[in-house]
């Protein structure tokens, strides 16, 4: 009994990991430009298309810290605009991050507090779900289908050795 | 007695994973064309996927001249800049979870 509740657990799990598997890499870049405290973000795909109906925020924080994300507002289409807290001094970091239909994209630049910034192309990185580029989910993947193989071969040893023992 | 509850779990665990696997199991694909057009140095790439209501059951997937992929939400997709010459786009749908239906189609353009 334990041994179908472990296959059939391990089964999920297999099933569960599987469309992890399947993410996508799609490259896309933004052209960050601050005037004062305004940030405009033109959103674009790897072949210059504007990448519209998206749900932006941006963040100011200095390095290494995380800041409290504003949303930005889309403008016209794939150009997003708002207004970011910068420090009054040092350098810091403009955190972007842009979802489009479910995909999270992140993108971020260091500044010097004070300073306007031209338009400047920043990669942004598609964020996968969980597990679907982690050391995890080949391991818990490989866990669950090592876990199904022997319980398998263990319970047709059994009932290949007469009645199995109820537990 | 015991037999029977091994069996009826038995039955209900593989009647779950049917359940799952109808899930994930190959759809048929649905049907869908496009059109290719210039619009000064753009080029407008329209798609029509009938009873394939994009984004809702998935979204469309373009290379250009065999480039890298990219994805659309709708059905109209505007490059702004294209160089003259022949051009060759492919495009292919896909489900929310990026899996294609195995249907690709291709077609080219002479961009003056």
């Amino acid at each position: 009994m334990k041994r179908l509740l472990t296959m059939f657990l391990s089964l999920l799990l297999l099933a569960w990991l599987a469309p992890a598997a399947g993410a996508h890499n799609l490259s896309t870049t933004a052209a960050f430009s601050l005037s004062g405290d305004e940030l405009t973000v033109r959103f674009i795909d790897v072949y210059g298309a504007a990448v519209e109906g998206g749900k932006a925020t941006a963040s100011a924080a200095a390095p290494g810290k995380k800041g409290a994300p504003a949303p930005l507002t889309e403008v016209q289409p794939g150009t997003y605009r708002g207004t970011v807290a910068a420090p009054a001094s040092g350098e810091y970091d403009i955190l972007v991050e842009i979802t489009v239909f479910k995909e999270l994209f992140r993108g971020s630049i260091r500044v010097l507090a004070g300073d306007d910034m031209a338009e400047t192309l920043v990669p942004m990185v598609p964020i996968d779900p969980p597990l679907a580029h982690s050391i995890w989910g080949p391991v818990l993947y490989g866990a669950a289908a090592l876990v199904l193989i022997v319980a398998t071969v263990v319970a047709l040893r059994k009932s290949r050795g007469g009645e199995e023992v109820e537990e | 007695m015991g037999r029977i509850k091994q069996m009826a779990v038995m039955l209900v665990a593989v009647m779950a994973l049917l359940l799952l696997a109808g899930c994930r199991a190959e759809r048929p694909a649905p049907e869908f064309d496009f059109s290719l057009a210039q619009s000064g140095e753009a080029l407008v790439v329209t798609v029509q996927t009938g009873s394939f209501k994009v984004p809702d059951n998935g979204h469309v997937h373009i290379r250009i001249d065999d480039g890298p992929e990219t994805m659309i939400y709708k059905t109209t997709y505007t490059v702004p800049k294209v160089a003259p010459g022949r051009h060759k786009v492919t495009v292919e749908l896909s489900d929310p979870q990026h899996n294609y239906f195995g249907v690709r189609k291709e077609k080219e353009i002479e961009i003056k």
